[in-house]
């Protein structure tokens, strides 16, 4: 009986994660999630940021060897079809900086989750192009 | 593959390893400022001037990267 109960629950956690790529994964233990016991502080918020400057600072030098013809010619359909992602960020940034800081904790919940999964999707597409951020 | 094929490469993966070396330049002030961060986070310190500076290069990033690429 007890396996069966572990067998089930097992495979409702599973079930719950089809669909999510191993960067959304890895952005999720980076960044984490906010919830009411794990409010966007301005400090996390600070960390936020730092943490997504890496991711940039990565793309902007996969972009930088592009450009300097070093890597693979294919590389700016690559970048572009990130850069779909990518400018969806700014909107969503400037809102969660106005949030934290009049800390209006609902909304910046929400805008904090609705980034990771953006982010998560810019890493996703990145490593289909073999850039592992 | 003729030696000179050899050697162009080889000056290639001199140059990719140049601009790899570079990032790492780059990337190393900004774990810096992480370890600060989470240092700041244990003591519940951040201040205004400090996350303007954090906002401020993270903005000049993804500035640069969303600028279409030639």
């Amino acid at each position: 009986m007890r396996k069966i109960i572990l067998a089930v629950a097992l495979s409702l956690g599973l079930a719950g994660c089809q669909g999510m790529s191993l960067e959304k994964f890895q952005t999720l233990a980076t960044l984490g999630t906010a919830s009411v016991a794990n409010p966007v502080t301005r400090e996390r918020l600070a960390a936020i940021e730092q943490s997504v400057t890496v991711v940039f600072a990565g793309l902007n030098t996969w972009k930088r060897l592009c450009v300097a013809g070093r890597i693979n010619v294919d590389c700016k359909a690559q970048i572009g079809a990130v850069q779909v992602y990518t400018r969806q960020i700014p909107p969503y940034l400037s809102r969660l900086r106005t949030f934290v800081k009049t800390n209006d904790q609902v909304n910046a919940m929400v805008v904090f989750n609705q980034l990771t999964d953006i982010l998560g999707d810019v890493k996703s597409m990145a490593a289909k192009s073999g850039q592992q951020l | 593959m003729d030696i000179a094929g050899i050697i162009g490469l080889v000056f290639k993966g001199i140059d990719v390893a140049k601009e790899v070396l570079a990032v790492g330049k780059d990337v190393a002030p900004v774990v810096k400022n992480l370890v600060e961060i989470v240092t700041g986070v244990e003591n519940g310190t951040m201040t205004d001037e400090r996350l303007l500076e954090i906002e401020n290069e993270l903005d000049r990033q993804i500035e640069e990267f969303n600028e279409p690429i030639e």
